[in-house]
């Protein structure tokens, strides 16, 4: 599946409408909110029809997944909206996560705990937003115009004496190249998982977190946190990946990368990438193959590195040496 | 002072709607605690053991609260259980902590399981994390003690 889909579901007493962009949906938030009761009107809506009383106006089907018999019921559904909510407890396995890669539905969790299994996007992280009878979603974490990340309102100028990737690959040399000579430092966490500890161990440096936002989601909670904590020390940059940042410098100049870019929910397959992050890394190799500007993501070709084309992927984060 | 095991627990009850639509008296939601949290979590009011009066659905049953207040219920009512208390919103923090209080009066000792790191607000408190033993008086403490193991 693909695309933006505009959900509405209703009874008489409440309205919720809201719109998913990519194949994982995670709704949090405090308790009270109308969570399980907009699952329950669906899982009714499962077992019923139109005779649950409950209203659903969407493109695709919509369907709660029981606890029991989960397996094969996801066997049995393709090109729906899935609904998962908190009592299932199946949904952080690697089972699970083994179980929904590959297919062509969206999901959407009712869930607080961190799904560590599944590459969930920072953007796609909501809670519910109540006025009178209807009910929407709303993003929890606010971005900036250059994917700096915060609870509260942000500054677009990162300001820093080390920079924290995630990647240890193309994206780690980049930045490491990027910033020699500039007295600032450039380490690597060695994977996402890492950055927590490796703030907490430094939490009274300057440190701006350069990460793939597009498969932070699991992460995001405790970080945010600790940044709240030390706002002045602590910053959380995400685009949605280097391969994202590459593509949206300029450097490539191509019509289908700038369409793609403007609206990656219409042109991403859920059944083919797992998240957005997975689809720019492809579509960069793909778009730079035999060309001198071959991407690769284990060594970083050296034409990326070039001073000028540095300034301008650089630029997409607006980030200073 | 408040227990956490933060992760996996395979002992704790982890779909506590299921265990509190089954398990619930009608005490725990009229005790002068189950009120206070109905109407703080929930903003509704508790009008009998089996009729709540909320803003947005009108009259429910109480197996019809939120997943948060049923949890909250479940930890202050039943000791010979450990609960995922994940299920409850940060709405429901201060709760946990003045169960612990209430509890800790009765030397009793509440643990709960958590799955995220759930914010505790601002302000001091008591909380031992079992994973380690560390002992947090504040979130920062909290988050360096639990956060590794959510």
């Amino acid at each position: 599946m693909k695309g933006i889909q505009n959900v509405r579901v209703s009874n008489r007493k409440t309205d919720y409408r809201f719109e998913l962009y990519r194949n994982i949906t995670v709704v949090r938030g405090d308790s009270g909110t109308g969570k399980t009761t907009l699952y329950d009107m669906i899982n009714a809506y499962t077992r019923n029809g139109t005779q649950s009383g409950v209203q659903i106006a969407s493109s695709k089907p919509c369907v709660a997944l029981e606890d029991i018999d989960w397996k094969n019921q996801l066997r049995n559904t393709s090109n729906s909206i899935i609904f998962i909510d908190e009592g299932a407890k199946f949904a952080a396995s690697e089972e699970f996560a083994h179980e929904i890669k590959q297919t062509d539905n969206y999901y959407v969790f009712f869930i607080r705990e961190d799904l560590h299994q599944l590459p969930y996007s920072v953007d796609e992280i909501y809670e519910i937003k109540t006025s009178r009878k209807y009910h929407t979603f709303s993003r929890i974490y606010q971005k900036n115009e250059v994917n700096i990340y915060s609870l509260t309102p942000v500054n677009a100028v990162i300001n820093y004496d080390t920079l924290l990737t995630e990647d240890s690959k193309a994206g780690y040399t980049f930045y490491k190249h990027y910033l020699s000579d500039s007295g600032k430092i450039c380490v690597s966490a060695n994977g996402k998982s890492s950055i927590y500890r490796w703030l907490l161990e430094h939490r009274n440096d300057k440190v701006c977190v350069i990460a793939d936002g597009a498969a932070f989601g699991a992460e995001m909670d405790k970080i945010m946190q600790l940044q709240q904590k030390y706002p002045e020390n602590i910053t959380i940059c995400l685009p949605e990946s280097f391969e994202w940042m590459i593509l949206k410098s300029g450097l490539i100049k191509d019509n289908e990368v700038f369409d793609v870019l403007a609206e990656p929910s219409r042109n991403i397959e859920s059944k083919e990438f797992f998240s957005w992050e997975q689809f720019f890394t492809h579509f960069l190799i793909h778009k730079t193959k035999d060309t001198y500007m071959a991407y690769s993501k284990s060594e970083l070709n050296t034409y990326y590195t070039v001073h000028e084309n540095a300034e301008k992927i650089a630029a997409v984060i607006v980030l200073r040496k | 002072m408040l227990n956490i095991y933060f992760g996996d627990m395979p002992e704790a009850v982890y779909n506590t709607a299921v265990y509190f639509k089954n398990t619930y008296r009608d005490k725990w939601i009229t005790s002068e605690l189950g009120v206070k949290m109905i109407k703080d979590v929930d903003k509704s009011d508790v009008v009998s053991a089996n009729l709540i009066e909320s803003p947005v659905l009108g009259p429910i049953p109480p197996t019809q609260l939120s997943g948060g207040v049923k949890t909250l219920i479940l930890i202050a009512n039943d000791r010979s259980n450990i609960f995922n208390a994940s299920t409850c919103g940060n709405n429901c923090a201060k709760w946990i902590l003045e169960i612990a209080r209430i509890e800790a009066q009765h030397r009793r000792k509440v643990v709960i399981n958590l799955r995220h790191m759930m914010d505790f607000g601002d302000g001091t408190f008591k909380i031992k994390v079992l994973n380690n033993n560390r002992i947090a008086t504040n979130m920062i403490e909290l988050l360096e003690a639990g956060g590794e193991y959510v």
